[in-house]
């Protein structure tokens, strides 16, 4: 069983090597294939990764009308208080709300001097609970509350979240459907080298069966192969962005990982790689598995 | 060890390139079958050897029914009988050797017994000096010995071949057709397809003529 298996693995490599500049073309183009696959999944992981952070720091700020007096204020501050969503709620008044405007003024405060009158209005700083914490949530409750006739105004950056999330689902909707686009690819490609492959030597197999050869000894060294091809092309393009990213936006990732919050940039990880790796070797193995057919048809 | 009954084999078309052959070869034979081109000789050794299914009939070799015969079981089917070509079927890009290991390789024997054996079968066929050599640097006769001994290697029970000398000088055929009486005489029974008449009846009285398909004559 194991000299027949070496055999096997022997005549996998001697394929390899016997079709090198077709097994070249093969696994570049796969490892294209993956690398813009890979660069995409990663943009999107990490702009999904930093939604998520994104939403956990929300918070939505109510303004109050300048006209709304403290029975009012006290009146919504405990209606908001008992909504189910909300987690804390703090009462930042017209006098706070100066003092923390001079504080992040210092040294400026002359550009408030000319003001006779305070003219910021008194606000509720609310953060929801955990599980609100979603961007649905987040506009759900900010729909519920904005027919309060006594607010001026919520602001919860939504400017910005509408543009990053369409941002956001564009990148999504690109990246997968160019996966499925590319795995395809790739298992054609691959499918295509396979065939090419067992024309080649079609009257090696031919003989193979006629002296008694078991159908699963001759497509073995296929699979093998088509294994081999979907695993170094994923692993090359693995190898390829690893360094890119390394050797040329080091720099940047430092800032990156500031702008997206506490050192949370995803790059390529173990896990990560052994996903890519085994999903390479997955679509060489179904590329060959499905263009075995070719072997049966020959009618020796 | 070959039993047919009532085989027909259609391709296809409506002619049938055999009807309703029924014969029976006994074990240890030294058989012919003998025909014009055309007349099914070809067919009826893909029938015997599991290449070809019968349209209709049984054949039975070595108490084996071929007709109903599981796809993946002619490997092993296969692996008791040696076959033999008019244009030899030997791996262009192997050595000699690697031709004939071939047929152990792919059945897992080791590697010693493997060399063992090539070495018994390449020195009976009088190949060993070639060896190393591939076989396109053979000449006809040399190529078709390789032939032979990677057929005969696993010690068959029945050797088929079809047209073994149509490729080769008179002599050389005659070389070849010594060489299978040999393995005739070792045992193994033998049916040899030719259209070469003169040369079937001066190797054996066992003769199988066929015409369009039909048993003409059979002598055994
Ligand atoms: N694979 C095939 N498909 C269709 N017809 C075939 C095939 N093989 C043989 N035939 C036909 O069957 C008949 C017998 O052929 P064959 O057995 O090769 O004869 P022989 O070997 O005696 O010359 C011929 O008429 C041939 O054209
Ligand atoms: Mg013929």
């Amino acid at each position: 069983m194991i000299h027949k298996i070496l055999y096997c693995l022997k005549s996998s490599f001697q394929n390899l090597r016997n079709n090198l500049f077709l097994s070249f073309i093969t696994t570049s183009t796969i490892t294209i294939t993956f690398i813009i696959c890979l660069a995409f999944f990663l943009i999107v992981l990490n702009l999904s990764v930093f939604k998520e952070n994104w939403v956990d720091r929300l918070q939505i700020i109510v303004y109050f009308n300048d006209s709304a007096n403290a029975a009012t204020i006290d009146k919504t501050r405990s209606e908001l208080s008992a909504m189910v969503e909300v987690e804390t709620i703090t009462f930042v008044s017209r006098k706070e709300a100066m003092v923390l405007l001079q504080q992040s003024l210092q040294g400026q405060d002359g550009i408030l001097e000319g003001l006779t009158e305070n003219p910021l209005p008194a606000s509720l700083e609310i953060k929801l609970k955990q599980e609100y914490l979603s961007v649905d949530g987040v506009e759900n409750f900010v729909a519920g509350i904005s027919g309060n006739e006594a607010l001026q105004d919520i602001e919860y950056g939504q400017k910005w979240l509408q543009r990053f999330l369409t941002i956001f689902e564009a990148f999504r909707i690109t990246s997968l459907s160019l996966g499925v686009c590319l795995i395809l690819f790739t298992y054609f490609i691959i499918s295509n080298t396979i065939k090419l492959m067992i024309f080649s030597r079609r009257e090696e197999i031919e003989i193979m069966k006629l002296v008694g050869a078991t159908s699963l000894f001759i497509k073995f060294p296929f699979w093998i192969e088509g294994i081999i091809q979907g695993f170094v092309g994923a692993g090359i393009a693995l190898l390829f962005l690893y360094c890119t990213v390394n050797l040329f936006l080091t720099n940047h990732l430092v800032s990156l990982n500031f702008f997206l919050g506490a050192g949370n940039f995803i790059f390529i990880n173990f896990s990560i790689a052994g996903i890519v790796l085994v999903l390479g070797a997955l679509i060489g193995l179904a590329g060959s598995l499905f263009s075995m057919n070719s072997i049966d048809e020959f009618n020796v | 060890m070959i039993q047919l009954h009532q085989v027909s084999k259609l391709y296809g078309s409506n002619i049938p390139a055999l009807s309703d052959i029924s014969l029976t070869i006994p074990k240890g034979e030294f058989v012919f079958v003998t025909g014009p081109s055309g007349a099914g000789k070809t067919t009826l050794l893909k029938l015997i050897f599991s290449s070809e299914r019968p349209s209709q009939g049984e054949i039975v070799v070595d108490g084996v029914n071929i007709a109903r015969i599981k796809q993946s079981a002619i490997p092993y089917f296969r692996r008791k009988i040696g076959v033999v070509f008019q244009d030899f079927k030997l791996i262009n890009s192997k050595t000699v050797y690697d031709n004939v290991a071939f047929t152990l390789d792919i059945v897992g024997t080791q590697r010693k017994i493997v060399k063992k054996k090539v070495w018994q079968v390449l020195k009976w066929v009088g190949l060993l000096p070639k060896k190393d050599s591939y076989p396109p640097c053979l000449s006809g006769g040399e190529q078709q010995r390789v032939a032979i001994a990677r057929a005969i290697i696993n010690n068959p029970v029945l050797l088929l071949a079809d047209e073994p000398t149509g490729n080769l000088d008179p002599d050389l055929a005659l070389e070849i057709m010594k060489l299978l009486k040999a393995i005739n005489a070792r045992g193994t029974t033998i049916v040899i397809a030719t259209h070469n008449q003169a040369m079937a009846q001066r190797f054996s009285d066992n003769i199988i003529t066929l015409a369009h398909g039909q048993i003409q004559t059979n002598s055994q």
